[in-house]
């Protein structure tokens, strides 16, 4: 050991084991200054990883409200323009589901979730996200669920026109329609499409996309309406089931 | 730069170093490959920081760590450099370090962090070869 490395030791040593025997008060008194500084990047980026962790807890939490609040804007609207009698609320509970895989064969057509039977699902729930319906539940295993997407060939769910009031049926084939309106009926282009809440599935009020073309077709009676999806299927990475409905009398209507 | 980068990867590993004690393997590393004067220097500030963690126990990583390291560097010339000897010699020097805080400390001996830190050794030290001096090993 050459002298300077034994002075550094010896310095290093002295140090060291001075600060052994001193009570926890003067440890702390000493640390805090030392730690403000020295552990100012460790203690930045903790803060910082905490502080995503919890905007990603509330953005969860605003997403669901925001779920739960459309379908309850959706109920009131109906409430208000058409339907003044009937002075029920219905509240639903959702259940966040990450999507966990896709189909390969079909990429966009099934969505693999991470709830399944242990979480009590069950097929033919409905699963929506913050921009309206994505689709329903097809299949349920324990631990996981393939839901079945409206970007699917052969997917179907009523529906209506909220501006017009006509109702019809998305259909999807090669592209998303609005099926079933009348030549004579009025839609307009960027007409919001809900679900109709005529299903045993679906309940009413969630977008389903907006008018992007009107058709002249050939058919005698219909019309075909092409519509443009709420929901980009390919950039969800979480969606919401629609797991329970309460219907309760409103308190202001009693 | 070298010792930059040796303080920022200080930096990155202390967070870590509840679940596997990847700082223990960063001095070893350090202590067998760098200059006497800088190791000693490095093991008092990586001792102190995790001191600064748990501040009851200042002072107590740092002595471990400089006498550890000072009787590293006084053996390291008289060993084999081999995989196998490099790999037996971090095993006394961090076993040694757990029993130490053990008996001082009455620290809790967390087996799964001991294995985990056994089985990441050699694939952390071979990468920090690889980083420092462009080889995979450098013994």
């Amino acid at each position: 050991m050459s002298r300077h490395q034994l002075i550094l030791f010896s310095i290093l040593f002295i140090i060291s084991t001075t600060t052994l025997p001193l009570s926890e008060q003067v440890k702390l008194q000493l640390a805090a200054p030392l730690s403000s500084v020295l552990l100012f990047p460790v203690k930045t980026t903790t803060q910082f990883l905490q502080f995503l962790t919890v905007s990603n807890t509330r953005i969860t939490e605003l997403e669901t409200v925001v779920n739960q609040l459309q379908l309850e804007n959706a109920e009131l609207k109906k409430r208000i323009l058409r339907d003044t009698t009937d002075f029920k609320t219905t509240k639903y509970k959702l259940l966040r589901a990450q999507i966990i895989g896709r189909d390969p064969l079909n990429i966009n057509g099934y969505l693999y979730v991470d709830k399944g039977q242990k979480q009590q699902l069950y097929v033919n729930q409905p699963a929506i996200s913050i921009n309206g319906l994505v689709g329903k539940i097809k299949y349920v295993g324990v631990k996981y669920s393939i839901v079945e997407t409206i970007e699917n060939k052969g997917f179907t769910v009523s529906a209506i026109d909220v501006n017009t009031g006509v109702h019809g049926i998305i259909k999807k084939r090669d592209n998303l329609i609005f099926d079933f309106i009348r030549i004579n009926d009025e839609i307009n282009i960027g007409d919001a499409i809900y679900t109709s809440g005529m299903s045993e599935i679906f309940p009413e009020g969630i977008l389903i996309g907006r008018v992007k073309k009107i058709e002249r077709g050939n058919h005698l009676f219909f019309k075909p309406i092409f519509i443009t999806p709420g929901v980009q299927i390919n950039r969800l990475t979480h969606v919401y089931i629609i797991s329970d409905s309460t219907i309760t009398a409103s308190e202001k209507y009693k | 730069m070298k010792y930059i980068l040796y303080i920022v990867l200080l930096y990155v590993f202390l967070p870590f170093n509840p679940y596997i004690d990847l700082m223990a393997i960063l001095i070893f590393f350090i202590a067998f490959q760098e200059d006497d004067r800088f190791v000693l220097l490095f093991s008092f500030f990586a001792g102190l920081l995790i001191d600064l963690y748990y501040p009851v126990v200042l002072g107590i990583n740092m002595l471990i760590y400089i006498i550890l390291v000072q009787t590293l560097i006084y053996i390291k010339r008289y060993i084999v450099h081999s995989p196998v000897v490099v790999f037996a010699i971090f095993m006394s020097f961090y076993l040694t370090k757990i029993v130490i805080m053990h008996l001082i400390l009455s620290a809790p001996l967390v087996i799964q962090s001991i294995i985990i830190t056994t089985i990441v050794f050699s694939p952390i030290f071979i990468l920090l070869n690889r980083l420092f001096y462009k080889r995979w090993i450098k013994i």
